[in-house]
């Protein structure tokens, strides 16, 4: 028998599914075909999505972002989700709700934030956040996490998509796939191993509602509509009990309460730690101090108080489920699976809704706020072919906005319609307006609307060289091309007399590949020395641990041993010692094993030693029952 | 004017084996098994790239099994493992099936493909020729802007029933026109089964843009 050692720090790379957030981010992987929470070494599993900058410029993302946010309010970035690969005009409400400053970039139509006199993009924000989240999950797994599946909402458009693969790349991650947050939940819940069905995924996040319909059959899922509130969310639900809770002073007293921060602050924290009481309980009790006022609260609300009192936003995600449910041409009795996404689908009442509404419980047999992140996992593990599972979903996705050009007099043309499977591809043929005219503007449009005034402008280039001829003898070829991620490219060329010049372009509210790289986080290098000294430093604590129990064990028990293997064994330390007077990680991997193989041996006898002393005392189910472990080296035996 | 032999519209898919490792491909345009490409086959029928037989009255189960079989099998996915120019290649093809597919999924668009395919000169000649009837216009125009306004739901609903139904029946007599056109083996009757094969479809075309507004999308 020979007893297998196992190094530690020579871990595989971990290919990851990361749940990006509006309020939080988290890490999963597949271990043994099964997706798990990656946690931190504090057994922490969320990485608050904050970034707090400080005067200097200093920049912290995560849990020690969130402690600063109350001394750093307009430093401290949350939220950053509602921003990413939107133009100003998009965010005008959002902007409202946030303490930071909100621009426009110099790097054209994106938005930036503008904190202590400099810029910073969304990406840049989301890439802290996923770099921090990273950072975590290398430390407590001993692993480089180089790939992953990042997850976006089913509604989020190009632009959006971009920015979110370019906050990966920032932050050192080979982005494997952008998939949709429904789809990843019903990986999640393995629906994809059910033959055929129609499942509904009810999303109600801290801010965001989304509702999506998903067609599985034959191993392939599609979204097939969706739709949501990104202004909708527990947030809401906190809102209300606030409101409830209000309610019991006079009108002069609660002007006061809402204009001290503190007492307000006091007072969301006092309705959200209710809002989750009432989730398991009939009724919380609410017992405040307002220092500043002079006034105090005691009270206890009900949930038949509190339901009263959400309803109408409940009503609101039911509306949204009846309009996905139409555009989908569906009726509640063809949905055969509800799943629940985000926290708030832990209220009682949303749970019921849907039970009525379905004749149905919904999935909540996984951690609502986990699920995304699991799903994630699970395609990334099978992108990267670490889980060659023939039965393994694909995924058909479709493009959640129809896409197309501005034609003459301000009309459009659209070339790939919403809901469309990609990868997709449409080319349409145009021509030039004017005699001679030897150039074309080309703007790309994207929206439902039918006038170019009211879609979104994805970016604008212009085709040069056509040849001069009579207006309308050109033949302008403008082709559109969506990827498996979603993401769009728009080639055009002039196609008479065999001439053609052709350009491509990407949108413009995503970055140049080479403006990407220029933003490759600064710590990203560092982190790979940072990662580097953090696995040497193990290593060599471990190689030292190695080294004290051989010697311990040879000086111990030499006169049993063969002088061979006792020499074997030093010669197996002396190297290892010298490994350790250098700092290559290879050469200290190498001395180890030589010196485990060389201790093997005594290993085994020493284990056979513990086996037949506890067989004496001990039954034979009492000995199988316990693993005999050798604590004194931290070596551990497989 | 050549009249098309009825064979052509019944003929079955046709199985292509790669000329480079024999096995048989999921399509046409590219081996699923060794990643060879035919780009010269990309200006096959749609019905020919997806594997249908060419004829409008497809079963919609059998449509979807084919799709979901062809994303199955060349899915890009499958090749991002191996290198970047077989996932282009992959990619490029699930897209050009994506299309095909989108040419023949909906009766309405599969009706337009077909005849584009089968008779392009006589739907060409009669398309210019044809004038929707006033009364429809004006119902649909009145119905139109009832959409635009605000419903009740009441109306909503039955406005909704309404529009399936005459979908229905629509893609019934479109199906009949084609069925027609394939036993037609006279130029003449040819001329009829078309002439009404387009009446049909614009009148689908108005239900369908109706069916879209009910949903709040733009027409098409």
């Amino acid at each position: 028998m020979r007893i297998p050692l196992k190094v530690k720090g020579q871990n595989d790379d971990i290919v990851a599914g990361i749940d990006l957030g509006t309020t939080n981010t988290l890490v999963a992987q597949v271990v043994n075909g099964t997706p798990q929470i990656v946690v931190d070494r504090q057994g922490r599993a969320i990485t608050p999505s904050v970034v707090s900058i400080d005067a200097e410029h200093n920049l912290v993302a995560g849990d020690e972002a969130l402690e600063r946010a109350l001394d750093n309010p307009t430093g401290t970035v949350s939220s950053v989700k509602r921003f990413v690969g939107r133009g100003l005009d998009d965010v005008q409400q959002e902007i409202a709700r946030q303490p930071y400053q909100v621009v426009r970039s110099q790097a054209g139509d994106l938005v930036a934030f503008r904190v202590h006199g400099k810029e910073y993009l969304p990406q840049e924000i989301s890439a802290l956040i996923l770099s921090e989240a990273k950072r975590r999950a290398e430390r407590s797994l001993n692993a480089r996490l180089k790939r992953a599946v990042i997850t976006v909402p089913a509604y989020f458009d190009d632009a959006q998509r971009q920015a979110t693969r370019d906050a990966g790349r920032m932050a050192g991650i080979d982005v494997l796939r952008i998939i949709n947050e429904p789809t990843a939940a019903a990986l999640a819940y393995g629906l994809e191993r059910g033959k055929a069905g129609t499942i509904l995924v009810y999303d109600l996040g801290g801010g965001t509602f989304d509702v999506s319909i998903l067609k599985l059959s034959e191993g392939v899922f599609k979204v097939i509509a969706t739709t949501g509130n990104t202004a909708l969310g527990g947030d809401d639900f906190d809102q209300c009990l606030v409101d409830l809770l209000l309610s019991d002073f006079d009108s002069e007293q609660q002007a006061a309460i809402r204009a001290d921060a503190q007492s307000l602050q006091l007072l969301k924290i006092a309705s959200e730690s209710a809002k989750k009481t009432l989730s398991f309980q009939p009724e919380a009790e609410v017992d405040l101090e307002f220092p500043a006022l002079g006034q105090s609260l005691n009270r206890t609300v009900s949930r038949a108080q509190y339901e009263a009192a959400i309803a109408p936003l409940v009503e609101q995600t039911l509306g949204c489920i009846e309009f996905v449910l139409e555009e989908a041409d569906l009726d509640p009795e063809d949905i055969g699976e509800v799943v629940c996404v985000g926290g708030s689908t832990r209220t009682p009442m949303v749970r019921e809704r849907l039970e009525t509404l379905f004749g149905k419980p919904p999935h909540t047999e996984l951690n609502p706020d986990e699920v995304v992140a699991l799903g994630a996992a699970v395609q990334a593990s099978q992108l990267a072919g670490t889980n060659t599972d023939p039965e393994g979903a694909v995924l058909l996705d479709v493009t959640p906005l129809s896409v197309g050009i501005e034609t003459y007099g301000g009309g459009v043309t659209k070339l790939i319609w919403r809901n469309t499977p990609i990868p997709a591809r449409a080319s349409e043929g145009f021509t030039t307006q004017v005699d001679n005219q030897t150039s074309v503007d080309i703007q790309v449009l994207q929206g439902e609307r039918e006038m170019a005034r009211d879609l979104r402008s994805l970016g604008k280039f212009k085709l040069q060289g056509i040849p001069a001829m009579p207006a309308g003898m050109a033949r302008l070829l403008v082709e559109f091309f969506i990827d498996a991620n979603g993401i769009l490219s728009v080639t055009a060329r002039e196609t008479t007399s065999g001439v053609e010049s052709g350009i491509e372009v990407t949108p413009s509210y995503g970055l140049s590949d080479d403006q990407v790289e220029d933003m490759i986080l600064a710590s990203i290098e560092h982190a790979e020395e940072d990662f580097t000294a953090h696995i040497l430093a193990d290593l060599r604590a471990e190689a030292e641990g190695l080294i004290r129990y051989s010697r311990k064990a040879t000086a111990e028990r030499g006169d049993s041993l063969h002088p061979a293997l006792v020499s074997q064994v030093e010669a197996a330390a002396a190297g290892m010692e010298a490994a350790l007077s250098g700092d290559d990680k290879e050469t200290i991997e190498a001395a180890m094993s030589v010196l485990n193989e060389a201790t093997s041996t005594i290993a085994q006898e020493m284990m056979n030693e513990v086996l037949k002393v506890t067989v004496h005392g001990k039954t034979v189910a009492e000995v199988m029952g316990s693993e005999p472990r050798s604590k004194a080296s931290d070596v551990q035996l497989k | 004017m050549t009249v098309a032999s009825p064979r052509t519209y019944t003929q079955s898919s046709q199985s292509y084996r790669c000329d480079e490792c024999s096995n048989e491909m999921a399509v046409p345009l590219f081996c699923d098994h060794c990643g060879s490409d035919y780009p010269e086959r990309r200006r096959m029928s749609p019905f020919a790239i997806i594997g249908l037989a060419t004829t409008f009255a497809l079963d919609d189960a059998q449509l979807e099994q084919r799709e979901l079989l062809l994303t199955r099998r060349l899915h890009p996915d499958r090749w991002q493992q191996d290198d970047s120019r077989l996932y282009k290649k992959a990619l490029l093809t699930q897209a050009a099936v994506n299309q095909a597919l989108e040419s023949i999924r909906e009766p309405i668009e599969r009706a337009n493909t077909l005849l584009r395919l089968q008779v392009p000169e006589l739907t060409e000649e009669l398309g210019a020729q044809h004038r929707p009837d006033q009364e429809f216009l004006i119902e649909q125009l009145e119905l139109q802007e009832e959409v635009r306004g605000s419903l009740d739901p009441e109306r909503r609903r039955a406005l909704k029933q309404n529009v399936r139904a005459q979908l229905k029946r629509l893609h019934e007599q479109i199906g009949d026109a084609f069925a027609a056109l394939e036993q037609s083996e006279a130029a003449g009757s040819q001329r009829i089964a078309v002439a009404q094969a387009l009446q049909f479809l614009g009148e689908a075309r108005y239900w369908r843009n109706l069916q879209r507004a009910l949903r709040g999308e733009a027409p098409r």
